[in-house]
């Protein structure tokens, strides 16, 4: 999944350099606020390096190997996970090639954070009910997500000639198959270590949604319209839906829905869209709070 | 226990032993570079490589890579040994593109990735790791990512044999052909044990870094250019003039 140079645009690769930058800088922060033990994060990102060198068998005669970002934040927490991802995938640009340069930034946000966070917050979430299968769907979720992103970011590159249309689907579709592997690996590894060394896993300082988290989703929810205004700016139409336009084929929906293509027939489409998003966004918080009650966490 | 994985972390191994003792090998034109200056360099040749499909250009950039190679004593059979396999990796990637993109696209894509990874690799074989360090340092980056990378440096050869030594101790207490379900059980508890050790030794090197009540810090030299490094200057400058009027 590492990105190499010449993969990504330039504007691209300067975005996430940007927004890992944010992220890093914050988990750095944090860390020393929170007097975490550095020397470990270090160690532990040089052990994570060593098992992803493991080839694990699959039946059918080939294997897979382990990328451990889940691993790390749960072992570590978020902000000492992210660091520990980070020093890995910069001692492997920097030593081994592996991934580019330019292509760093971009790295670091699908495994170091992408990865990292929505494993540990898909732990916590759901550790209470049963640890092997939060561990696995930890890092299973974790690794397909981190892979969705590398998706969306080379597909986004005018210099990778591959549609986002076609990078996605075989980014998330690989890698949610090879991420059984990933997630089998780090519900065994949390599961022994949860009953042999409890103290690990309960040292880690449990990290909450803030009110930074909140005020971020709040910002980019407001924000979301000024996308749909770029997008009309630069004319941005659906990849699919530029297949569709250059091969002759129409749209013939079986069910239309409640909200047909992000509209409320009888508004303005403007309106309706607008309406669309804001239902669209009642309906996830709704899920997410409901799955947060089943699983007893705050 | 289980063949596979363990053949694939003692090769591995092997690999990295064989990696570390010939990093940074010999005297040559970029090894008396200021780090500093020559990360620097390297980014912008990068930079330059990744902004074209002019093979003409990739090619001033390429051209310019192994003159430094040459001036640094690295060999042509090191560095291809190198990026021979990302390269072909690149390759396959685009390779179905050729019929709709044509022959020039999927040449010129491979041809920018593998300019870029031998750039990564002139630096990384005239480069002492810990000069990175510095240099990162001399840059801004944050002192907690540059000490957490530097123990990431140093402990990623010992962390290799600990995970070694637990695979081979279990092998050896092996009686029989296991199923794949036994592999995973017995891979995930030895992981689990491995990563056990790691949390005990990260913390026994803290205490001890704490008694000797010594504080990790980076210190860099004052910058000065002198020869080499206003060659260095000179010899981007120019590549950078020629990959512009190409």
């Amino acid at each position: 999944m590492h990105i190499p140079d010449g993969y990504l645009d330039m504007n691209i690769a300067g975005l996430f350099y940007l927004l890992t930058a944010i992220v890093l800088g914050y988990s750095i922060y944090k860390i020393r606020k929170e007097q975490v033990n550095w020397v470990l994060v270090g160690i532990t990102a040089s052990a994570i390096f060593a098992a992803q060198m493991l080839n694990w068998p699959i039946p059918g005669g080939t294997s897979a190997h382990f990328v451990g970002g889940a691993l790390a934040g749960i072992l570590l927490g978020p902000y000492a996970g992210c660091l520990a991802m980070a020093c890995v995938l910069i001692v492997q640009c920097l030593v081994f090639a592996d991934g580019g340069i330019t292509a760093l930034g971009a790295n670091v946000w699908n495994m170091g954070i992408v990865d990292v966070f929505v494993g540990y917050y898909i732990y916590k979430a759901l550790e209470n009910r049963n640890r092997f299968l939060a561990g696995f769907l930890a890092g299973w979720l974790g690794i397909t997500l981190a892979a969705i992103f590398a998706g969306v970011e080379t597909g986004l590159s005018s210099n990778f000639r591959y549609s986002i249309a076609v990078t996605v689907p075989v980014m998330g579709t690989w890698h949610a198959l090879l991420g059984i592997v990933e997630g089998v690996i780090t519900g065994s590894i949390v599961n022994y270590i949860a009953t042999t060394r409890p103290d690990i896993l309960k040292a880690v300082k449990e990290v909450k949604v803030g009110k930074i988290a909140w005020i971020a989703l709040a910002v980019m929810i407001a924000l979301s319209p000024v996308f749909a205004y770029l997008a009309e700016l630069v004319n941005y139409s659906e990849p699919l839906e530029n297949v569709a336009s250059a091969l002759g084929v129409s749209e013939h929906p079986i069910y239309e829905g409640i909200l047909p293509d992000y509209t409320v027939p009888g508004l303005d489409p403007y309106i309706g869209t607008l309406v669309s998003g804001i239902v669209g966004v009642v309906i996830v918080l709704a899920i997410g709070f409901i799955i947060q009650r089943a699983s007893g966490t705050r | 226990m289980m063949e596979v994985v363990e053949r694939s972390l003692k090769s591995a191994t092997e690999y990295f032993q064989n990696f570390f003792s010939f990093e940074y090998h010999r005297s040559g034109f970029l090894q008396s570079v200021d780090v500093r200056l020559k990360l620097l360099g390297i980014v912008v040749l990068i930079l330059a490589t990744v902004s074209t499909f002019k093979i003409s250009k990739v090619f001033a950039i390429f051209f310019s890579a192994l003159v430094l190679a040459k001036l640094s004593n690295v060999g042509l059979r090191t560095l291809i040994s190198r990026v021979w396999l990302f390269t072909l990796f690149s390759f396959l990637i685009v390779l179905p593109l050729a019929f709709i993109e044509g022959w020039n696209y999927v040449l010129a894509f491979t041809f920018r990735v593998f300019t870029a990874i031998i750039l990564i690799q002139i630096l990384v074989l005239t480069t002492p790791f810990n000069e990175l360090f510095h240099a990162l340092r001399y840059f801004k980056i944050p002192e907690t990512l540059v000490f957490a990378l530097g123990i990431t440096y140093r402990y990623v050869y010992m962390m290799f044999t600990e995970l070694l030594r637990i695979l081979i101790a279990r092998e050896s207490r092996r009686l029989k052909k296991l199923s794949f379900r036994e592999i995973w059980e017995n891979g995930g508890k030895a992981l689990g044990a491995y990563f056990i050790r790691v949390f005990e030794k990260g913390e026994r090197v803290q205490m001890a870094m704490k008694i000797r009540g010594d504080r990790a810090r980076y210190y860099h030299r004052s910058f000065r250019i002198g020869t080499s490094e206003a060659l260095f200057i000179v010899f981007t400058t120019f590549v950078l003039t020629w990959w512009l009027m190409l």
